[in-house]
């Protein structure tokens, strides 16, 4: 029934002799197959996009009939790859100390980069960070492709953090965070010591209002407001010495006007981060399993800081021995696709297998920003499904793992109700080496066909 | 009437010894404070405010459980208190707790049966190198290193790296720290006249400053208005030197040949100051000097040989150089000595035997040139941490000190002795038969085992 309603509507879409009647708002792909990362596969399925976002996924779906149908009977549809850390198209050079006011957004300017490698691997959406060691700023995520007012996801994606850990980087990041946190003592204080005052002066009031009763001139002084308009809080003496009535009038006038001491913006992120605003949180770089006893050793008089974990891979990477403690913890951890040696030897273990066993969020990153490591993310990743990694942890480090390691799972990563239809095609299986991307779709709208023949398909 | 003294005085005797009998609990200098906690909260009268005491005493201990770790059967060398034979050792949270026979172990106690092997405390290493990291050595030491590991296969528990001294604590970062700024520099070098006199005028000034103050306090007790000298001068260079005069800490400083040791001598003893000779070739020349003077040393008994490429040092290159008498010398007159070798890390070349991994054979090859044996295994334990001034935490075992030690197959200045445990801080670090490193070599400490299939080189006659 529901298809031959379906089949009617689509008919009538195909019928409808005014192009125009085609409703722009309304997407619907049918492919041969759709991922949805987060939930079952769909064989063949069905994406319904409204305005830009996902509406409905399924096997078989109504849809109005005046929607726009992308037919792609032999493609795969997957969430957009996401990009969690890259340097993609950016310039060289070195920053170090904490430099939390420095943004990456500062550095990008889209007219002058060309995004196609990465839409050629199928991402959406990535991740720069700024460059440098110690903590060297801010990332911010963009779209690889996309209106121009759509094209920063987010300014605040993660304060990216790279301590030096064999050379005072424990000192580096224990004496930032410590810095941050005398930064809201100081206000906390500033503030108290404000509000005493504040008190104080209503006390003393009262007492005066009821010896004079009446209060003479308390109104008559209003034109000496004018002369207070410069002074914060921090001239409560110059009140005192004001005459009886005064203090009145500039108390109201304050208690709008409290201004805090001013937090040193190098800081800034830091001090966001221990008051656990909003999508604050930092990317943490480590380097060996010893790296993370040290940064928990620093991160232990704060609780709960929202941050993520890059592991840099190395030689002598020691991560099996830091797997337990990752799991425990069920952290989300960034890494490349890459089968790591144990130290000294030759043996290899699969490391992002065991750490998506142990329970940690596992987020996958290219192994460079060049073009073919871009391209060869998948067949990597496929090379570890050989020795042990599920298909499914494979996906989701690629996809939603990858979004929340920058704090945006609620916007990308799967094919949920409500998230952004920024999604990827393929033309056989995502983590099949020999598969390719054929399109990319940001907001519901093909951006990117990888030939013209599929493009005449539309 | 003489006869019933001495049978009083023999009581008395029997009393005294009764009352010394629980030897181990007369060792400890301090009771540790939680026991004392627990007698008191035990004596208490049972009414409902000590169970609420006691009730909120437990639930601190549930949120940190006492952590127990024991070794029993062994021979414990605790080097200052004489040897126990069959004795158990037991640490309680990383802190020696009790020593001796009959020591009751609590449940739940891991307990390492060390029958046959010797307990002696863990060596320290004066210099750190590789086997833990720089600076700051708890900040930046990779505790999962092969170097550390290896360190710890020599026996070593306790390492400096710049002014800290830290333990090697493998697997976790914490309780690592031993003790910071262990040292000052002193530069008072001998071809720079200029440098010594300013070093000298400033000892000088902060030495009067102390004599104005101690007049002061005399002053202020029957003037209450007497004015304190002015100290605001007293930072940098003033304050180091200050903190020398009044014995708060050492100057360390590096002098090989006799004049140059000479000169720290004259400084030492002119200003009462504690100085460490780091090198000392020619110490024995001087060694009564050096005595007199209360320096003491840091030796390498089989010194590097000078590179040409670098330029020969000719002061040491000549008759009265080194010698392999040089810590047996300054011992027998009287000057503390901490041994350690050339190359103060784990190198690949030490395979010859001349760097960390080979610290207890650098000391015996002080014991070739006529060192004490136990002078020798003092001066890489209990007198290297005197040195430091870390001596009330490592160094010897002793109640209430750091449960660090090495669980060794024999006598640790001996050629063929291996290490078959490590234990810092109550945690069991290093197990031969558990790491690839030697656990092929002589398994389980037996000394005649065949050796095995991969033997090499194979020896005529093996029989194939």
């Amino acid at each position: 029934m529901r298809y031959t309603l379906c089949s009617i509507a689509i008919a009538l879409v195909a019928l409808s002799p005014v192009r125009g009647g085609v409703d722009e708002d309304f997407v619907v792909i049918k492919a041969g197959r759709v991922i949805t990362v987060s939930g079952e596969e769909f064989s063949p399925g069905v994406v319904v996009i409204e305005d830009g976002k996902i509406s409905a996924v399924g096997g078989d779906l109504e849809y109005p009939s005046s929607a726009k149908v992308i037919r792609a009977p032999h493609e795969t549809v997957m969430p957009g790859l996401i990009h969690p850390r890259s340097r993609f198209g950016l310039g060289k050079y070195t920053r170090s100390g904490v430099q939390g006011d420095k943004h990456v957004t500062d550095e990008i300017d889209l007219s002058q980069m060309r995004f196609d490698d990465l839409l050629e691997a199928g991402f959406v959406a990535v991740a720069f960070v700024p460059s440098g060691t110690a903590i060297p700023g801010i990332a911010a995520t963009y779209r690889t492709a996309g209106p121009d007012d759509s094209r920063l996801l987010d300014e605040n994606s993660y304060l990216h953090v790279v301590p030096k850990w064999r050379s005072g980087g424990r000192k580096m990041l224990g004496g930032a965070l410590k810095k941050a946190k005398d930064e809201i003592e100081k206000v906390k204080k500033a503030r108290e010591e404000w509000d005493k005052k504040q008190k104080e002066k209503a006390e003393k009031e009262a007492a005066e209002d009821n010896e004079e009763d009446a209060g003479e001139d308390a109104d008559d002084d209003s034109g000496d407001e004018s002369y207070k308009d410069d002074d914060d809080s921090d001239s409560d003496e110059v009140d005192d010495s004001d005459s009886d009535a005064d203090p009145d009038q500039a108390e109201e006038k304050k208690e709008e006007k409290f201004e805090p001491p001013k937090i040193d913006p190098k800081h800034q992120p830091l001090v966001d981060l221990i008051q656990k605003k909003d999508g604050t949180r930092m990317m943490v770089a480590i380097t060996r399993a010893s790296d993370l006893l040290h940064f928990d050793a620093v991160m232990e008089p704060y609780e709960d800081l929202s941050y993520s974990l890059y592991l840099a891979t190395s030689r002598s990477s020691d991560y099996h021995l830091a797997v337990d403690k990752l799991g425990e913890r069920e952290a989300t951890v960034v890494l490349r696709p890459w089968t790591h040696y144990m130290p000294y030897t030759t043996f290899r273990y699969n490391l992002m297998n065991r750490l998506s066993q142990a329970g940690c969020s596992v987020a996958v990153t290219p192994m460079g920003d060049s073009r073919d490591e871009l391209l060869r993310l998948r067949s990597r990743l496929a090379d570890l499904l050989r020795t042990g990694l599920s298909r499914e942890a494979a996906l989701k480090a690629m996809t939603l793992n990858a979004a929340k390691a920058i704090g945006l799972d609620d916007k990308l990563g799967s094919l949920e109700k409500d998230k952004f239809a920024d999604l990827t095609f393929f033309d056989g299986d995502p983590l099949d080496p020999h598969s390719k991307v054929t399109r990319v779709m940001i907001l519901g709208e093909i951006v990117w066909k990888k030939d013209k023949k599929l493009a005449g398909r539309n | 009437m003489r006869r019933l003294h001495s049978l009083i005085q023999l009581c008395f005797f029997v009393a005294v010894a009764l009352c010394a009998l629980p030897a181990p609990q007369a060792w400890a200098d301090k009771p540790a404070p939680e026991e004392k906690k627990k007698d008191t909260g035990d004596t208490k009268p049972d009414d409902a405010k000590s169970e609420d005491a006691d009730k909120d005493d437990e639930d601190k201990k549930e949120e940190k459980k006492d952590v127990y770790f024991a070794v029993t059967g062994a021979t414990v060398h605790t080097l200052g208190r004489g040897d126990l034979y069959d004795a158990t050792v037991l640490v309680k949270n990383g802190r020696i707790a009790e020593m001796g026979r009959g020591v009751v172990i609590p449940e739940d106690t891991g307990t390492l049966d060390a029958s046959g092997y010797h307990i002696y405390p863990g060596l320290v290493a004066v210099r750190g190198g590789n086997i833990i990291g720089g600076g700051s050595a708890d900040e930046t030491t990779d505790v999962y290193s092969l170097w550390m590991t290896i360190a710890l296969a020599s026996g070593i528990t306790t390492a400096v790296s710049g002014e800290t001294a830290v333990a090697l604590t493998f697997g976790t970062v914490e309780d690592m720290v031993v003790k910071r700024d262990l040292f000052v520099s002193l530069r008072y070098s001998t071809t720079n006249p200029k440098q010594r006199r300013k070093v000298r005028e400033g000892f000088e000034k902060v030495r009067q400053y102390m004599r104005d103050l101690q007049a002061f306090n005399e002053k202020k007790k029957l003037d209450p208005e007497a004015e304190e000298p002015d100290k605001e001068w007293l930072t940098g260079d003033y304050e180091k030197y200050y903190k020398l005069l009044k014995h708060e800490t050492v100057a360390k400083v590096s002098a090989n040949s006799a004049h140059e040791i000479n000169q720290f001598c004259e400084l030492a003893e002119r200003y009462g100051i504690r100085l460490v000779i780091d090198g000392a070739l020619e110490g024995w020349t001087v060694a009564r000097r050096m005595a007199r003077a209360g320096v003491s040393a840091i030796l390498t008994i089989r010194p590097p040989l000078f590179s040409t490429d670098t330029g020969e040092d000719q002061r040491l290159n000549r008759a009265t150089g080194r010698s392999i008498e040089n810590a047996a010398i300054l011992h027998k007159h009287g000057v503390p000595i901490a041994i350690v070798p050339a190359t103060a890390s784990i190198t690949s070349w030490g395979l010859a035997g001349r760097d960390l991994l080979h610290l207890n054979m650098e000391a015996a090859f002080a014991v070739r040139g006529g060192l004490p044996e136990e002078a020798a295994l003092r001066s890489i334990t209990i007198d290297a941490a005197q040195i430091l001034g870390i001596d009330h935490r490592v160094g010897s075992l002793e109640i209430g000190k750091d449960g660090n030690f090495m669980i060794t197959d024999g006598d640790p200045l001996h050629y063929m002795t291996h290490v078959r445990w490590t234990v810092v801080n109550g945690r069991l670090v290093y197990d031969k038969q558990k790491d690839s490193l030697y656990s092929h070599i002589r398994p389980n400490g037996d000394r005649d085992a065949p050796p095995p299939d991969d033997y090499w080189p194979r020896r005529l006659g093996d029989g194939q």
